[in-house]
């Protein structure tokens, strides 16, 4: 679905096309992920499925390297694991950050959801079929740069970000699109980072997406087994 | 978020690692985890949480927040910090315990330090004005 959305470049108006509108469009999302994350030697992978059920609530289901069920609902993180009988509920004072998501929400936003961050599109600028946009946020622009949105054919392709004294570097690329319904989601998400602390590397690929899937019973009504123990902790 | 109403320093940092969070993906925070995270014991939990504590919250942003909000940022950074899930994806119980833990205390202690200390610094600043506005004051009356 093409929609035009209209954005402020400096001072003046301009329109977007973007190929997606937002995540109205469905209230959950399914899916099997992979994420390996590679730094120097290590190579750390983890695989599992993910119910993503609506803002700030979060089912994940981890079956490798080890069985661990993790539900996030706002302030509170449930990390239970069904082999050890032992189980963590992890309270914070902030809604904590959903894992997967910010990144696969961004590559559906129309203004990649910049715009809810205070940030204006300053330029745009087409460089053969793919068109780059540097985003900033106007009163720390000096201190943070530009952020830069390239987009393939109405489709979110990297995002870049060099900051100002080059000191960090960090470039994610999306591709392998699948649509599904009106919202076509990137299905291969890899990252590389550069800073004074090293390099790293993430690869996080997504397979069997289903949007307003059924929720299963085992997830919509989990609960920890009465005869586990609950650690209680704050962050 | 109203921006307008932070300080430009606090704002940074906050706008910054907005950013990171939701177009870098979680990789730019685990870009401080590159150290032994193959062993994913209690020792390693903590090591790994207190490392990303110490990314994750900016003592430059809270010593600005306690030398401008004074004791009131003082007591701002007592509360806890927010970490991110992702980083207990995967991870098996005592590498969690150990990683909440030595998170919450390391973010605790980045927060509490630098605010104090620029709370303290605000303070001082602010004694000095006074002091020089007596002297001042006194100046002119004594002139009279």
């Amino acid at each position: 679905m093409t929609v035009a959305f209209a954005v402020t470049i400096q001072g003046r108006e301009s329109v977007l096309p973007h190929h997606n509108l937002s995540m109205d469009e469905f209230t959950t999302l399914y899916g099997h992920f992979r994420r390996t994350f590679t730094a120097a030697s290590l190579v750390d992978t983890t695989e599992g499925d993910f119910y993503y059920l609506g803002p700030q609530k979060m089912f994940i289901e981890v079956t490798y390297p080890l069985r661990q069920i993790m539900l996030i609902e706002g302030k509170v993180t449930t990390i239970f694991y069904p082999l050890e009988r032992t189980a963590f509920r992890l309270e914070s004072e902030n809604p904590a950050i959903l894992p997967l998501i910010p990144g696969l929400m961004a590559a559906i936003r129309p203004d990649f959801g910049l715009g809810d961050l205070g940030f204006t599109l300053y330029s745009q600028e087409m460089r053969g079929d793919t068109v780059v946009s540097s985003w900033s946020h106007p009163k720390a622009r000096s201190k943070i740069g530009d952020y830069k949105i390239a987009e393939v054919k109405d489709r979110l392709a990297y995002t870049l970000y060099v900051s100002p004294d080059s000191s960090n570097r960090n470039r994610t690329n999306f591709s392998n699109y699948l649509a599904l319904g009106g919202v076509s989601f990137p299905t291969r998400i890899s990252s590389a980072a550069q800073s004074t602390a090293g390099k790293a590397f993430e690869l996080v690929t997504l397979s069997g997406l289903k949007m307003n899937l059924e929720i299963p019973p085992a997830v919509a009504n989990f609960q920890i087994p009465a005869d586990v123990t609950v650690t209680k902790r704050k962050w | 978020m109203r921006f307008d109403l932070v300080p430009k320093s606090v704002m940074v940092g906050i706008v910054a690692t907005l950013c990171l969070m939701l177009l870098a993906l979680p990789l730019s925070a685990n870009l401080a985890l590159a150290g032994d995270v193959s062993r994913q014991d209690a020792t390693t939990g903590c090591a790994e949480g207190e490392r990303q504590a110490r990314s994750d919250i900016s003592g430059g942003t809270w010593f600005a927040i306690g030398c401008l909000a004074g004791l009131i940022g003082y007591l701002i950074a007592m509360s806890e910090p927010n970490p991110p899930a992702m980083q207990l994806m995967g991870k098996p119980p005592e590498y969690v315990a150990a990683y909440t833990d030595c998170y919450r205390n390391k973010g605790k202690s980045i927060k509490t330090k630098n605010a104090l200390t620029g709370c303290l610094v605000g303070t001082g600043v602010s004694v000095v004005i006074y002091a020089i506005l007596i002297a001042a004051a006194s100046n002119d009356t004594s002139n009279f």
